[in-house]
């Protein structure tokens, strides 16, 4: 029945789900994007769009150091540059001097040290951008070059120089079920590897921007492309030494987020907003492409060692690992948000990977260095961790002279398995689904062939091969406050506003959104207008992460959609006088189910109940069954419901150049429910378009501290001409919590593409790369290690 | 640990550092280094002639410079965070993006765009492999707007047209304050950014003969990605045999991207001469590349797999050279 | 620093404008003219999101001094639709879902107008040439190939 409740028990604790209706007139509808008109036409306004006048421009002066004490900041020849308004230190900050994602631990103006080459040490705010970079050069700063440490291995020994004061090891997460050295004495082959991932760049193509304005009586207002701008206000208040109430963030349309303008934006926000307190103007600021590659959040590299073992028939019986997590200089999104949130608990938790395997061990090492900072990046902390076990997989079915596909298959998860954290997967599970659909579409086994000897590669001059990885991934982000909001407003022509602080970063989170509140209303898409993200007037949402959006904010609406019809429906039933519970609501009309010819517009029974005093607006909150996760045994409920992915790869190895061409990559999902499949569509190929450049050409290369490849020509991404055939597919087992049946996807395509296409490489040509990229110079030389 | 990828073997791309001595450099490149600049001038000439280019500057002796496309140097200005007095367009002169062929001879004008290049007639008849060249340079804005002779004058040794002009054996025409002069393209380029032109030259043309009708000549480009990427090493090839002994009777190479500047290598050319085209002899002469090579570190690659590299590429240009001459009917 | 006046016709429309002489095509445009749908991403011609039809041919808007452009024609995204009515293209980028976050999206409609002008029966390799020099990191580029595969059939017949 509409509008109730179902009773469901989880690990302990009730929840209370909407129900969903079963017929459906919008959700798993292609409709067009509701930004999409804007979007065309290069009406719709990005930070950058806004007029600029009136506003003073901000910059940040940036430590050339990877770690040093500052001795002294001399301001005073840039203070008297003509068109300087302002130049901020350490000592300028009102409030804490201090912000980040989860531990404030990253100083707005650097005051005792730095810690990263591209640290923030005197933030300027002069009339034109052109004062603000000649004041920036006459600041003169003294340093005391200190002893800088880059890697978390070196990090972690005793005697290592300290990148903040309680010591370089930031947590430890383990995961400890049953007996591992039981596990490897029952193993028959057993597999010992070493990988590891470079730091890689969001690269979204808008550049992050924030404007503060102040204002008379006390409150400031910060608008920019803000990922999760609650986040940001919830920094900028302590650091302005003002209550959060007096702090209003506004998210404008994000020119793509993958993450990265989680943490980017509290950065610039945070600087933005203290020049506009200070100088008591408006301010802009905006940080140059390099600027950004230079000192905002990247994804994590790992070293891990991984080592598993297997009877001879396949059966896994044992997985033992160590991450060493490097945060970089700051905390970011690394940390643990209680129980099992932040970047590092979620890569221990996903190392042992989609299978059952009764003996692990994982040690996670989270470990602050010298170099840039880790945060949140499309599969937060995953796709590092996938790659480990979709490639030592691979080695073992190699060992074991197994189809890589039988071997998966064998261990992987289905109905019923408990994970390595002891969860019991009790529904919405079709991996081996996925494996069987993508494998029937890809026609693996009649493409799959063992990989081939030195000799076979060397008689020709280009050889392809197939690959697959497997992957699952968490929907919502395993925090005790994984709660959000929503109010739904109806007005008395039938029109909706639905307030929603889930930001529209290109993902189409707003036409799901939208599509979700007129399904449960019974209007059309075109009627439910979504307010942007302002922290003044949306309810709290949490962040715009951890694919979370479309299953949580999606029930949030619901509830709220179902609180406002109550009202519509009333005032229907005294106009047609039928019972509330025998009306239903869809397309604009609601009509007796009884009798279906009896009915009123939905706009008719709107006028009614504001007419006649009725609530016009519903508020919904919803959160996930919650979470649980010991970080010393690794067990517990960590994140209430996964989606399944199966990639398959072809590739085509150059056998003389190791330049390696993807052919074709196809890949299967179970998310639950489409909302609007084609965009679930879109964020599958970019997915794998992002997993393609993690696989094949992106890294941050690094010296000494020292960001080497700042810009779009030496840091590469995939172009269109890089673009392989793709073929998404979509399948549906329905998630039990979720609206209409609903998970993430945001994420999980980027996750098993890198690992997919490695092992495609490895069965060309026959050698492993295990760590990130496989570029051309990489493959090669592997190529040439194996011929001795 | 297993990290196998020689990160500290990374240097400092030769390009950036030594590419401009002349202009203001207005940023200390240690502690300013996350400082960029919108490139500043202060007057723009859109000039008529090359006679008014040269005026202009000579005038402003060495505080000025040409701007064709200006795809490269606004980039640089704004990397270098270094400032001019006056930037001389000179894409505005009539004639002087023409494609021209006479005589046996094709005049390629200095600001002729490299989608002009690699859309020309006469270029796909008589000297496809410059055409094959310049539809690989970046990307199609860039195609669009950058030069020939940007590509020439900032002497990247990444120029992607100077190997196939090379092994033309091309020659620059220079206008400058004492009138013009031929140079050869071999000697055109003295370093990485540099080249013969002195502050108040301007290169106004490329000449080269039209490809004999019994040789065949191809361009072959390895990046790192398959659009909008410099090359790691790129290869010219020209070739003529003897069909009857399979002797090879002409052959020039040029490379790209593994020396201070494009080269020719004549070690490897001289071996080929007049020895028959076989497996072994192309091996070796490939080897003898890789010996005349002397390619850097960089972001991009090592220095050690871009030499690998000469030796792959070349190989390839000649076999695909002779499978050319072969499917033709001479 | 001497400012000139600049003679051009954008979207149609004839424009004189006092600029300086180091002052960009992309400011003009964003700054001056409000035409904001131009975007900037990286100022060095490498990301393509700045690109504009000049003169019939794609370009990027932020490595052409305002001073070169004087005299000439330019399109910008905002100059697609026409009459109120969206652009073939336009259309099918909404249909096929080729948007995302939309900040590449004019680029790459220009790349694609400019294509479908010189060659209207464009093979797959043709068109992924041709957006070759605007970067997406959203999409994986298939959607907008088949958006513009579709225009190309609709503004064909």
């Amino acid at each position: 029945m509409k509008g109730e409740k179902r009773k469901v028990i989880l690990k302990e604790k009730k929840v209370e789900i909407p129900l969903a209706k079963e017929e459906l007139e919008v959700v798993g509808k292609q409709v067009i994007r509701k930004d999409g008109y804007e979007k065309v036409t290069g009406r719709l306004k990005f930070g950058a769009d806004f007029d600029k006048a009136g506003f003073l421009h901000g910059k940040v002066l940036r430590s050339p150091h990877a770690h040093a004490l500052i001795k002294k900041v001399d301001v005073e020849k840039a203070k008297a540059l003509p068109g300087v308004v302002a130049i901020l230190t350490a000592e300028d900050v009102p409030g804490r001097n201090g912000f980040g994602a989860i531990i404030p631990d990253q100083p707005v103006i650097c005051g005792e040290k730095v810690r990263f080459i591209g640290d923030g040490v005197a933030l300027v705010a002069a009339e034109s951008e052109e004062a603000a970079i000649e004041a920036l050069k006459l600041i003169d700063v003294e340093y005391e070059p200190l002893s800088a440490v880059f890697s978390p291995v070196e990090a972690m020994k005793p005697g290592a120089p300290k990148v903040h004061e309680n010591g370089n090891l930031l947590t430890t997460v383990r995961i400890r079920k049953g007996d591992t050295e039981k596990g490897f004495q029952e193993a028959e082959v057993i597999v010992e590897q070493t990988y590891s991932l470079p730091f890689v760049e969001h690269a979204y193509m808008e550049p992050d921007v924030a404007m503060a304005i102040p204002h008379e009586d006390g409150t400031i207002t910060v608008k920019g492309p803000m990922q999760a701008p609650f986040t940001v206000r919830r920094n900028i208040a302590p650091v302005l030494h003002i209550p959060i109430s007096k702090v209003q963030c506004v998210q404008t349309h994000l020119g793509g987020g993958f993450g990265g303008k989680e943490d980017s934006s509290i950065d610039i926000g945070v600087r933005a907003a203290l020049l506009a307190w200070k100088t008591k103007r408006p301010v802009r600021m905006e940080y140059e492409r390099e600027e950004v590659t230079l000192s905002t959040a990247k994804r994590h590299p790992m070293i891990i060692q991984c080592k598993v073992g297997a009877k001879r028939d396949g059966t896994l019986t044992a997985l033992e690992g160590t991450i060493y997590n490097e945060q970089g200089a700051y905390a970011s999104l690394g940390p643990i948000i209680p129980p099992a949130g932040g970047t590092h608990a979620h890569a221990v938790i996903m190392l042992p990977g989609p299978y059952v395997i009764p003996h692990v061990k994982v040690d996670g090492y989270l470990v602050y260095t010298n170099h840039p900072y880790g945060g949140a990046m499309r599969g937060f902390g995953a796709p590092q961790v996938n790659f480990v076990h979709e490639s030592i997989i691979d080695e073992l079915a190699e060992a074991l002279q197994m189809n890589p596909y039988d071997l998966r298959m064998k261990n992987c998860f289905e109905l019923g398995s408990v994970t390595a954290t002891g969860q019991v997967l009790d529904q919405s599970i079709a991996l081996k689904e996925t494996m069987r659909s993508a494998a029937d579409q890809f026609e693996w086994f009649k493409r799959w062939r063992p990989p081939p000897s030195k000799e076979e590669v060397e008689k020709v001059e280009k050889r392809r091969g197939v690959g697959m990885a497997i992957g699952w991934y968490r929907t919502s982000i395993g925090t005790f406050s994984d709660g959000c909001g929503a109010n739904v407003y109806v007005h008395e022509d039938g029109s909706v506003i639905l307030h929603t602080g889930i930001t529209e970063m290109g993902q189409g989170s707003h036409t799901v959104l939208a599509q979700i509140a007129a399904e449960e209303l019974g209007v059309r898409i075109e009627d439910v207008r979504i307010v942007v993200p302002d922290t003044d007037i949306v309810p709290e949402a949490g962040p715009t992460v951890g694919s979370r959006s479309t299953t949580l904010m999606g029930n949030a609406i619901i509830m709220a959609s179902q609180a406002v019809k109550a009202s519509i429906l009333e005032a229907a039933s005294e106009i047609l006088g039928v019972p509330a519970e025998r009306l239903v609501a869809r397309n604009r009309l609601i009509f007796d189910r009884d009798d279906q010819t009896r009915g009123v517009e939905f706009k008719e029974a709107a006028r009614r109940a504001l007419a006649t005093g009725k609530r016009m607006m519903g508020q919904g909150w919803w959160a996930p069954p919650r979470p649980s996760f010991d970080v010393e045994t690794g067990q517990g409920y960590p994140y209430f419901v996964y989606t399944y992915n199966t990639q398959m790869a072809e590739v085509e190895v150059d056998t003389k150049t190791g330049h390696v061409e993807v052919i074709k990559v196809v890949a299967c999902f179970d998310i639950g429910r489409a909302i609007n499949p084609i965009l679930v569509e879109g964020q599958i190929e970019g997915g794998i378009m992002m997993g393609l450049g993690y696989a094949m050409m992106e890294e941050v290369l690094l010296k000494e501290g020292k960001v080497q490849n700042l810009n779009f020509q030496d840091y590469m991404i995939p172009t269109a001409m890089d673009a392989p055939e793709i073929v998404p597919m979509i399948l549906e087992d329905p998630n039990r919590y979720g609206p209409f049946g609903a998970k993430g996807i945001g994420e999980m395509p980027n996750i098993p593409t890198a690992p997919a296409i490695i092992n495609a490489v490895a069965n060309a040509v026959g050698v492993r790369i295990r760590d990130l990229p496989a570029h051309s110079e990489k493959v090669f030389h592997a190529m040439r290690g194996r011929r001795g | 640990m297993g990290v196998g990828w020689p990160r500290n073997d990374v240097s400092q791309a030769v390009l950036k550092r030594k590419t401009f001595q002349k202009g203001k450099v207005m940023r200390d490149p240690v502690s300013k280094s996350h400082l960029w600049k919108k490139p500043c001038w202060e007057k723009y000439f859109r000039v008529k002639t090359p006679g008014e280019a040269v005026q202009i500057l000579e005038e402003l002796q060495g505080e000025s410079r040409v701007i064709a496309g200006g795809t490269d140097l606004l980039a640089r200005m704004r990397q270098e965070g270094f400032g001019v007095k006056a930037l001389v367009d000179i894409t505005c002169i009539p004639g002087l993006g023409e494609i021209r062929s006479e005589d046996g001879l094709i005049r390629l004008g200095a600001v002729a765009t490299p989608k002009d290049l690699s859309q020309s007639s006469v270029l796909r008849e008589k000297a496809f492999c410059l055409a094959q060249a310049a539809s690989q340079i970046g990307t199609p804005q860039i195609r669009n707007l950058g030069t020939l002779g940007g590509n020439l004058c900032n002497a990247s040794p990444a120029a992607d047209l100077a190997p196939p002009l090379l092994i033309f054996e091309a020659k620059a025409k220079i206008a400058g304050g004492k009138g013009e002069r031929e140079v050869p393209l071999d000697s055109f380029f003295t370093g990485p950014g540099q080249t013969v032109l002195n502050p108040s030259e301007i290169l106004k043309e490329i000449i080269i003969p039209e490809l004999r009708l019994d040789a065949s000549a191809t361009f072959l480009k390895l990046g790192r990605r398959k659009a909008a990427d410099l090359a790691l090493v790129s290869v010219a090839v020209l070739l003529a045999m003897d069909r009857k002994e399979r002797t090879c009777q002409l052959i020039r190479i040029g490379l790209g991207s593994v020396a201070p500047t494009p080269i020719r290598a004549k070690q490897a050319e001289a071996f080929l001469i007049g020895r028959r085209l076989d497996d072994r002899s192309i091996q070796e002469a490939a080897q003898s590349a890789m010996r005349e090579s002397q390619p850097i570190s960089d972001v991009r690659a090592s220095s050690q797999y871009r030499r690998e590299m000469v030796g792959v590429m070349v190989e390839r240009a000649i076999r695909k050279c002779l499978e050319q001459l072969e499917g033709k009917d001479v | 620093m001497s400012k000139s006046v600049i003679q051009m016709e954008v979207n149609g429309r004839s424009v004189s404008l006092e600029v300086e002489p180091d002052e960009m095509l992309v400011d003009v445009l964003r700054e001056r003219m409000g035409l904001t749908g131009t975007k900037v991403g990286c100022r060095e011609g490498e990301c393509g999101v700045c690109s504009v039809i000049l003169n019939g041919k794609l370009v990027p808007s932020c490595l052409i001094p305002a001073m070169k452009a004087d005299g000439g024609k330019i399109l910008t995204v905002e100059g697609l639709e026409k009459d109120g009515e969206l652009h073939p293209l336009q259309k099918e980028f909404l249909n096929k879902a080729a948007i995302q976050c939309g900040f590449c999206t004019p680029g790459m409609l220009l790349s694609a107008k400019a294509l479908l002008d010189e060659n209207p029966e464009p093979t797959l390799n043709e068109i992924k040439i041709g957006i070759s020099g605007v970067l997406c990191r959203c999409t994986g580029y298939r959607k907008i190939i088949q958006a513009i595969e579709s225009a190309a059939k609709s503004v064909r017949s």
